[in-house]
């Protein structure tokens, strides 16, 4: 009888740690950045640049959580073609994660890009084929600056862009001053504190 | 008594593992997936009004800092010195310079102007021997790293790993490479890629008042990580990927020229 009351709390116990390891499959990207200035710059063709951001490019992840509390300038530019150039955003291609959360507080936060075929994500969350259980993006900033020279272009500013993607929640909340963008070319589509899903 | 023993603790154990199951199903991703039922989910859009913040800001907004031009040269500084370390090309030129010694043996017999040639590269071959012996020191430095690599990899075998990188009160930290193909500049930043690998966490916690940058020069498929963690090649990671950055001064990440190029800054990039 003691065997068998031995052996039961066994049991027992080890049930919490089989859905332990259960539960932590998949990939939880925490990405905290705080102070100073951020800026990543390219140049040529087939470029990313991600300044205090996350990019995730056909993978699986559980959680997604992109925090940013600069005081300074978080940029990113690009000068070519088929760019794309993140400031304080999440971009999900080909990816799954079951939530993606993106809180952004800068002093400035800008993206320059020249070329075609670019994207631009200023606070964002982007998705392209991918899919998630709840987007959360919420951006505060005093003053901003989005610049796209070129065709076909897409500038996403403290938005939810999906195209092609399956989602749960989606909530969006835009903070900022002075809002300044300027884009030139064909083609070209800008997303404002929006949600955009196609 | 033994057989009712071990038959309670079957009925138990298949008990448990349902509800473990059934707990994931509705934790993991593909559970929360089967629940939304595509493109289902409300749409929450807060607007607010543009307004200034009051608060003032002491950081000046310059997007080409005069600090990170001047980190630039330390790393222009230090970058020889780890490719001079890390390339092969002076230990896979003593197979060469025995191979023309030979031969030069061979042809001095024959011709005496291909001796004169021979001469040279003979020359040539002691020089980059002197090289070789200069670079005893950093052989001694690339087998200590080459050993550091082996552990993680033992350690990953047994998926308990964890990959770490802390930088605490440190001054400028710069990496720089100009010219060339498939580069990889990293500052204070974790760089893992393929499929062999796996870890249980993967942290990068940078707490620094200097400032951090990665530069490339021209060449292609090039990636400039500052500050960031990059991960390639389906990797596998049973935990958490964090990057934590505080304190610190400018963080920038620059390629310049070139193509496929990639440049993280203060970022988490998963490809």
């Amino acid at each position: 009888m003691k065997v068998i009351h031995i052996l039961t709390i066994a049991a027992l116990l080890a049930t919490p740690a089989i859905g332990q390891a259960a539960d932590l499959l998949g990939i939880r990207a925490e990405n905290r950045v705080q102070g100073g200035e951020y800026t990543a710059k390219t140049k040529g063709n087939n470029n990313t640049a991600n300044a205090a951001s996350i990019n995730l490019t056909g993978s699986k992840a559980r959680e997604v959580t992109n925090r940013v509390n600069a005081t300074g300038t978080v940029s990113a530019s690009a000068i070519g073609n088929s760019n794309t150039v993140n400031s304080g955003s999440v971009q999900m291609q080909n990816a799954e994660a079951a939530q993606v959360s993106n809180t952004v507080k800068v002093g400035s936060i800008g993206n320059t890009v020249r070329g075609n075929n670019n994207t631009s994500n200023i606070g964002s969350v982007q998705m392209v084929n991918a899919r998630a259980g709840k987007v959360t993006s919420e951006l505060t900033g005093e003053a901003l600056t989005g610049a796209i020279d070129g065709n076909n272009n897409r500038l996403n500013i403290g938005s939810v862009a999906m195209n092609g993607a399956q989602r749960g929640d989606v909530t969006t909340k835009a903070d900022l001053g002075n809002v300044s963008v300027s884009m030139t070319g064909n083609n070209a589509s800008v997303a404002v504190d929006s949600v955009v899903a196609q | 008594m033994l057989k009712k023993s071990v038959l309670a603790t079957a009925i138990v154990l298949a008990l448990s593992a349902g509800l473990a199951q059934a707990d994931s199903g509705d934790s993991t991703l593909s559970g929360s997936f089967r629940h939304n039922k595509s493109k289902g989910g409300s749409i929450h859009h807060n607007t607010f009004a543009s307004q200034p913040i009051t608060n003032t800001n002491t950081n000046v907004v310059t997007v080409n800092t005069t600090a990170t031009q001047t980190s630039s040269p330390t790393a222009t500084a230090t970058a020889p010195v780890t490719q001079t370390s890390t390339t092969n090309s002076t230990a896979t030129a003593k197979a060469p310079a025995t191979q023309t010694q030979t031969s030069a043996a061979v042809s001095s017999a024959s011709t005496p102007t291909t001796a004169g040639a021979d001469a040279t590269t003979t020359d040539t071959t002691t020089a980059t021997g002197s090289a070789t012996e200069t670079t005893a020191a950093t052989d001694t430095t690339s087998a200590d790293a080459t050993a550091t690599t082996q552990e993680q990899n033992t350690a990953q075998t047994g998926m308990q790993a964890e990959i770490r990188n802390e930088i605490k009160g440190a001054g400028n930290i710069s990496s720089t490479i100009t010219g060339g193909n498939n580069n990889l500049a990293n500052a204070a930043s974790i760089s893992a890629s393929g499929a062999t690998q796996t870890a249980d966490a993967v942290i990068n916690r940078v707490n620094t008042t200097g400032n951090i940058s990665s530069t490339i020069k021209g060449g292609n498929n090039n990636q400039a990580n500052a500050a960031s963690i990059s991960m390639g090649g389906s990797m596998a990671v049973k935990g958490r990927v964090v990057n934590e950055v505080e304190n610190t001064g400018n963080i920038s990440s620059s390629v310049e020229g070139g193509n496929n190029n990639q440049a993280n800054a203060g970022s988490i990039a998963i490809n």
